[in-house]
């Protein structure tokens, strides 16, 4: 099969040039600084747990009940 | 996610694996895990003991038998099933299915024992086991049995082992002269809609068949609709209307994200028809 | 160290040994990431769906979160880090450069090893096994074409421009 006849296509060298970009080579060497990669200094982690009622009264410090799947709060309700 | 506390043990040969299983309520076998490590992170089973399977050498292996038939190890992957020379000769259906199975990292962990034992109603190997009359091999630290894969799943990510038995593996007969499988599914998200169809036939007609509907909490035969089309022509119209009554009396799931119930019970019959077009039309079998 | 049951085990991790103890319940992509410092791997969906956590595992592509650690136990993992282990980037990952098969970089680990994979398997695929093998890895920045474009050129084949 014969190569379908191609117009003669110029390298670009000034608009339309593809260039590589810096950041590239450390990309794709796994070493980019993602935020959980890294980290940021004296960061915290946080889990959110869905409240089972709407308006709880809630301790200070509430108790999971971990029995949940996924663990959620132990709480009093209002009504 | 993380996942709850849980223990592992990975024995070296099938009798350690059926007295682990055995010993404790809570053990489940671990074969791929592309389900259950999924099901653990979401923390939506219990499971004390992991039995690691999926090395052991007895559960490995794809054998052809004397009658042509063919037995599946449970913990053969679905990439080795989809490159398997011998069994895309005498069963190509399995391998094709395999090799369509989500994505290749899936399909380098997945078995086909997990994919049966697992029955979530998308899966493949179900709705192939039943159309292709597969029987299953169940093993127990005192027992052995046969179970038929049409008595196999008895609900939507149930079946019907023992909690001390294991799958260990599943045998397909050998495909009767002139019979061809054709498949057909219609995917919103996951797969919506699924039929199996083996056909057979004379003289441009259609001589036998044998249907299977997918996508449902068990993989349901259809004698009624193979009746009907045992002896039509095998134009499309003829087809269509042959498996015009295919979704009756079946309960499909209620709406849910991917499709409502009267999507899945409109669209039975065209993956019905796409799934006999495809079994006699030029596919490998 | 975690209450629960832990284990040790012994396996080779880019071509060296090594041995650990680790929780029972503890995921391969966590111990590659938190314990070991291998920053590679990633955890993009966390439901075995994005394949950003891809690496190799006696041979074969596997998604890392889907596994448990204690797995490894007597395997071969290699991570994405093995393909630029001299400190220069080998030829696939020149060739993703070259085609800017990367915008944000977060899918590219996973894509590297799922592309050297099927490279091993299929030396010169078309399009569509191209397409077919990286189907495990989501990208959200480049829609696939010089991503496609990428591996098809270091497999030697012509690429368009």
């Amino acid at each position: 099969m014969t190569a379908p006849a191609q117009t003669e296509i110029k390298t670009p060298t000034w608009t339309g040039q593809s260039l590589p970009r810096k950041e590239d080579e450390r990309l794709l060497k796994a070493q980019g600084a993602f935020v959980d990669d890294e980290g940021i200094y004296r960061m915290g982690y946080a889990h959110f747990v869905r409240s089972p009622k709407s308006f709880p009264l809630m301790s200070a410090k509430p108790r999971l009940w971990a029995g949940s799947s996924p663990p959620s709060p132990v709480m009093r309700s209002r009504r | 996610m993380l996942l709850a506390s849980v223990d592992y043990y990975r024995p070296g040969t099938l009798a350690e694996a059926t007295n682990a299983l055995g010993g404790s309520e809570d053990a489940r076998a671990l074969a791929g895990g592309q389900s259950l490590v999924s099901l653990l992170k979401l923390r939506a089973t219990q499971v004390d003991l992991l039995v690691d399977i999926s090395r052991l050498e007895e559960l490995r292996s794809v054998t052809e038998n004397e009658d042509g038939s063919v037995t599946i190890g449970s913990c053969v992957t679905y990439d080795e099933l989809e490159h398997h020379d011998q069994l895309g000769s005498t069963h190509p259906s399995i391998g094709k299915v395999a090799g369509g199975t989500v994505d290749q990292q899936i399909r380098n962990r997945g078995t086909i024992g997990g994919n049966l034992c697992h029955n979530d109603p998308i899966n493949n190997f179900p709705v192939l086991a039943v159309a292709l009359d597969a029987t299953m091999h169940a093993v127990s630290t005192t027992a052995q049995r046969d179970i038929p894969a049409t008595g196999f799943f008895t609900a939507a990510f149930s079946n019907a082992l023992e909690p001390e038995e294991l799958l260990t593996g599943i045998t397909f007969p050998a495909l009767e002269e002139g019979f061809r499988v054709g498949w057909s599914e219609i995917e919103i998200g996951e797969a919506a809609s699924r039929a199996v169809a083996v056909v057979r036939t004379e003289n441009g007609s259609i001589a036998e068949a044998r249907m299977t509907l997918g996508c449902l909490p068990v993989p349901t035969l259809r004698p009624d609709t193979a009746a009907q089309l045992a002896s039509v022509g095998s134009s499309e119209s003829e087809i269509a209307e042959a498996v015009a009554a295919v979704a009756d009396g079946i309960d499909f799931f209620p709406d849910d994200a991917d499709a409502s119930s009267d999507y899945r019970r409109a669209m039975a019959p065209v993956v019905a028809k796409r799934a006999v077009l495809d079994a006699l039309g030029d596919n490998d079998g | 160290m975690d209450k629960g049951p832990v284990h040790d085990i012994e396996f080779t991790l880019n071509g060296e040994t090594r041995s650990d103890r680790i929780a029972a319940r503890q995921l391969l992509v966590h111990f590659l990431r938190d314990d070991l410092g291998l920053r590679g791997p990633k955890i993009g969906c966390d439901t075995g769906h994005c394949g950003a956590c891809t690496v190799r595992y006696d041979g074969g592509t596997i998604k890392s979160c889907m596994m448990l650690a204690v797995q490894a136990d007597g395997a071969e993992i290699t991570t994405v880090e093995s393909m630029s282990s001299d400190g220069d980037m080998n030829d696939l990952q020149e060739s993703f450069r070259q085609h800017h098969g990367l915008q944000c970089g977060y899918c590219t680990s996973g894509m590297l090893m799922s592309s050297q994979f099927l490279l091993e398997r299929k030396p010169k695929p078309t399009e569509q096994e191209i397409r077919a093998g990286i189907q495990g890895n989501l990208c959200r920045c480049t829609g696939y074409v010089n991503i496609v474009k990428a591996i098809k050129a270091a497999s030697g084949q012509e690429v368009s421009r």
